[in-house]
């Protein structure tokens, strides 16, 4: 047995897996979509013709409105600087979801507001505030 | 004393300039005793970089607020535990922990092998060390974890630790995971050494396989863990979410496994040496890349990580890395070479070599999607996000090549199986994986769910023989009986055995990633007495109530879980908390979501409590039933045994 | 700050005389005869286990009779080797 028929089969495989790759990226199977444009709000608004986004900002101050007659809708504003944009969510909402948070949400515009179907908090996994704030805070009080 | 911790670390730094000068003049003159000076002067780097980090965990459990790392990542009220585990919580204490598990595994290398490996030691630390001098001149110059607190004003308390990280997996997660990041220094560091020396006796490789074997391990534990936290704390019901952080530990995880594959074949035949090389090289930067990662911000925004101190310093250290070791490994083809040949297709060599491939495979397309985004952003400005379908997708197939690979390869015969063999090994299992087939489909699961189930019962039915055989064989010429056989069987060759314990636990996995095809969810909103249904379970709100506890408040709720029948299931518990709820400013109270999961063997339930509505009383909960989740954990469980049974020492034969 | 000091300083030297004392010693400190019995040692357990292995793989039918064959007195003839070097140097 010769090294070329070895070579064959790898090559074979790693072709059929880049294809597939290729194929995964390119159609998505349903709602669920693989790979998805990370945009700001000004180049969402510059769009006409979009499809399912994600964006990424803070939460603004005392936006955040809960539908009390069902806790689970949210309405609140995405600010990036200068540029905001309302964004409704239904779902369980993170626990680290709140005034200022940084937040991904995915979804598509609905109107004049963007329906995410996913929110996410940034930093899971880490917590680095501004230590200053919270310092001062204390230290006013005393 | 936090001056102990950053003048130990300047000395250690120095030191490691020094050993470096030493043993290269040992190298020059052959002087015995500045090999023994250098030896002692990277015990000394190590020591001091191990002070170092115990003076931090002091400050840390002293709450010296002084220090701008201790204030960020601690406060009072935090518990001693993870005040301890606080050292991994932030970039500068990583940074420094990862650099203690190098000098611990340094320590243990200097001392073990001060006998062996004459040749190949001087530049095993000369690479550990220079590897030691990167995280020195990191946690030194650039992230400086005693560095004093950046304000004008005197600190009263520090921030505390997220309460999503307090937790105990959470605190026994990164250790596990870094002393298996780390560890791919050390066959690293003997790889690279017999390049320079050009040794091509094969005794390195097996000092090195255990090595790869304790490392590989401790990455299984840390990312077993991730997952068992993700799901037990982080409440979207699932364990693998594919992001980055997950990703990076997953990537030299895959090439670690293919490495201790086909260094069996390295030692049974002498093959694939270069390959070799190549994998042990992409294995350690792989987790030097995965250290860079989680720690540069790149994955956030590549504008995040042009501004960071450490991110390019990182890619200069992967770039010096990689140049070095190709580099060395082309200047050395020529003795690496093996003039044999994997003869057949139904050879065992064959079987080890697919398996390189498939691993190899699946790491790029994690790798490819992992970094998708980064370079999208930095080639077209519009960054391009890849999500959990992606993986997904790609993967299933690719992993379930892999899954039967796992039952096919052990069946093998060395160079050639012969067509009496094949039927002899191959029928029973293929048998279970047709009945299996048949089963399935007559109770209706279509697709990837038959496929996995399928191969499960062939990749089980295919160890129980090689089990089975082996048994037999020592029932038969040592007249055991089945226990006996079965330990001295598995005694005589911890290896194998242990390797095929891994094998099981990976298939108990398997049949517990199908089961998410299953999963079902409900969101809803209900008043105490009402009940809802979901996945053939009621579910009633028995009560809420409110407690006030010693660092947060907590509403609790009880809901009474039935089946269709009535019968009494389960009483489920979640709670939902705010933490330092009496802190005057309102950003730094914390919601805290504490799950009630019910665990089966079939399936769990799992209840996440979003909040309540003071004034119509209503209260909002995320239920999930998700099928076969126990079986991850349980393979898991078998993956670490196997592990161990490899790992186990042999007796020392009397003389 | 004094103790902190002091505690720096033995350290320092404590760390410095450790390294150096070697060099000062004679030349011929170190041994490599220990060195190549270890290896020995090493080479012969390696050399045991292989053969075992072998035996098993035969066993289950995993390799053929012939591949048997040579490669059980290739690795006898290298532990009768390994063993006769190990005699010599206890010599």
């Amino acid at each position: 047995m010769g090294k070329n028929k070895f070579l064959v089969v790898i090559i074979g495989f790693i072709t059929v897996t880049a294809f597939w790759m290729y194929w995964v990226s390119t159609n998505p199977s349903g709602t669920e979509s693989a790979l998805i444009r990370f945009l700001s709000i000004d180049e969402l608004r510059a769009e006409t013709n979009h499809g399912r986004v994600k964006l990424g900002g803070n939460v603004a101050d005392e936006s955040i409105q809960i539908n009390q007659n069902d806790l689970l809708e949210a309405t609140f504003i995405l600010s990036q600087g200068e540029a905001t944009l309302p964004v409704r969510y239904y779902g369980t909402r993170p626990d680290l979801f709140k005034d200022g948070a940084e937040v991904i949400v995915e979804g598509a515009m609905e109107g004049e507001v963007f329906q995410a179907e996913v929110l996410q908090t940034k930093c899971a996994s880490r917590y680095e505030g501004d230590l200053r704030d919270v310092q001062t805070e204390n230290i006013e009080e005393m | 004393m936090p001056i102990v911790g950053s003048v130990s670390l300047s000395l250690a730094f120095g030191f490691s300039i020094l050993t470096l000068i030493v043993i290269s003049l040992y190298l020059r003159t052959n002087d015995t005793r500045l090999m023994e000076t250098g030896r002692r002067m990277s015990l000394i780097v190590s020591g001091l970089s191990l002070v170092a980090t115990f003076v931090l965990l002091f400050e840390l459990v002293t709450s010296n607020f002084d220090i701008d790392y201790v204030a960020h990542y601690t406060s009072f009220e935090t518990p001693l535990l993870y005040k301890l585990s606080a050292l991994w919580a932030g970039q500068a204490g990583s940074l420094l922990f990862w650099l203690a598990i190098l000098s611990f595994y340094t320590i243990i290398v200097v001392l073990r092998y001060r006998f062996q490996h004459h040749s190949l030691m001087p530049w095993v630390i000369i690479i550990l060390t220079t590897i030691q001098v990167f995280f020195l001149l990191l946690t030194v110059f650039v992230a400086n974890p005693f560095g004093p607190t950046k304000a004008d004003f005197v600190v009263q308390n520090g921030m505390g630790l997220n309460p999503l990280l307090q937790n105990v997996t959470m605190a026994i997660h990164p250790p596990t995971l870094y002393l298996g990041y780390v560890g791919f220094a050390i066959p690293f560091a003997f790889a690279l050494a017999s390049l320079i020396t050009r040794d091509v006796n094969p005794m390195w490789i097996r000092s090195i396989r255990k090595w790869t074997l304790i490392t590989w391990g401790w990455l299984t534990i840390g990312i077993i863990l991730g997952g068992w936290w993700a799901y037990q704390e982080l409440g979207w019901g699932g364990y693998w979410a594919w992001d980055p952080v997950e990703n990076a530990s997953f990537m030299p995880w895959l090439t670690g496994t293919a490495l201790l594959h086909s260094i069996i074949i390295q030692e049974k035949k002498n093959m694939l040496r270069v390959w070799n090389m190549t994998l042990v090289i992409i294995t350690f930067t792989l987790s030097i890349f995965g250290t860079f990662l989680t720690r540069s911000g790149v994955m956030s925004s590549v504008h995040s990580f042009a501004q960071s101190a450490i991110g390019p310093l990182f890619l200069y250290f992967i770039a010096l890395i990689l140049i070095v070791s190709f580099g060395l490994l082309f200047s050395r083809l020529s003795i690496l070479k093996s003039e044999k040949r994997i003869e057949s297709f139904t050879s065992r060599e064959s079987g080890f070599l697919f398996n390189n491939v498939i691993f190899i495979v699946m790491c790029f397309t994690v790798f490819w999607g992992t970094i998708f985004p980064v370079l999208s952003e930095a080639v077209r400005g519009t960054k391009i996000t890849v999500g959990a379908p992606f993986f997904n997708q790609v993967n299933i197939p690719i992993g379930l090549v892999l899954l039967f690979l796992t039952g096919v390869g052990p069946l093998l015969a060395w160079r050639k199986t012969s067509k009496t063999g094949f039927i002899r090994n191959f029928s029973i299992p293929l048998l279970a994986m047709v009945i299996a087939l048949i089963v399935f489909m007559v109770i209706g699961y279509r697709g990837y769910t038959i496929v996995s189930f399928s191969l499960a019962a062939f990749v089980l039915s295919a160890i129980t023989v090689e089990f089975a055989r082996g048994i037999s064989v020592r029932i038969r010429k040592q007249k055991e009986n089945v226990f006996q056989a079965l330990m001295a069987m598995v005694a005589r060759n911890k290896g194998r055995y242990g390797g095929y314990v891994v094998h099981l636990g990976i298939v108990f996995m398997f049949i517990g990633f199908t089961g998410h095809a299953f999963d079902q969810e409900k969101e809803f909103g209900i008043k105490v007495g009402e009940s809802e249904h979901i996945a053939g379970y009621d579910f009633e709100l028995m009560s809420v109530q409110e407690e006030e506890r010693p660092n947060h408040y907590a509403w609790i709720a009880d809901i009474r879980v039935t089946d269709l029948e009535g019968e009494f299931v389960t009483r489920l518990v979640p709670e939902k908390r705010i933490y330092f709820y009496r802190d005057p400013n309102p950003n730094r109270q914390q919601p805290h979501s504490e799950l009630s999961i019910y665990e089966t063997v079939m399936k769990d339930i799992y209840s996440i409590f979003n909040g309540i509505e003071s004034e119509n009383q209503t209260a909002y909960f995320k239920i999930m039933v998700n099928p076969l989740v126990w079986w991850v954990w349980f393979g898991g469980y078998f993956m670490v045994f196997g592990t161990i049974i490899a790992l186990w020492p042999n007796r020392k034969k009397v003389a | 700050m004094i103790l902190e000091f002091f505690l720096i300083s033995v350290m320092f030297i404590a760390s410095a005389l450790y390294a150096v004392y070697p060099l000062f010693q004679p030349a011929q400190a170190l041994s490599s005869d220990v060195e190549i019995q270890e290896t020995l040692h090493l080479k012969k357990r390696v050399f045991y286990q292989e053969i075992k292995e072998l035996d098993i793989d035969y066993e289950l039918g995993n390799i053929s009779q012939e591949d048997y064959t040579i490669a059980r007195d290739e690795l006898k003839r290298s532990v009768s080797i390994v063993i006769k070097d190990i005699k010599q140097l206890n010599k």
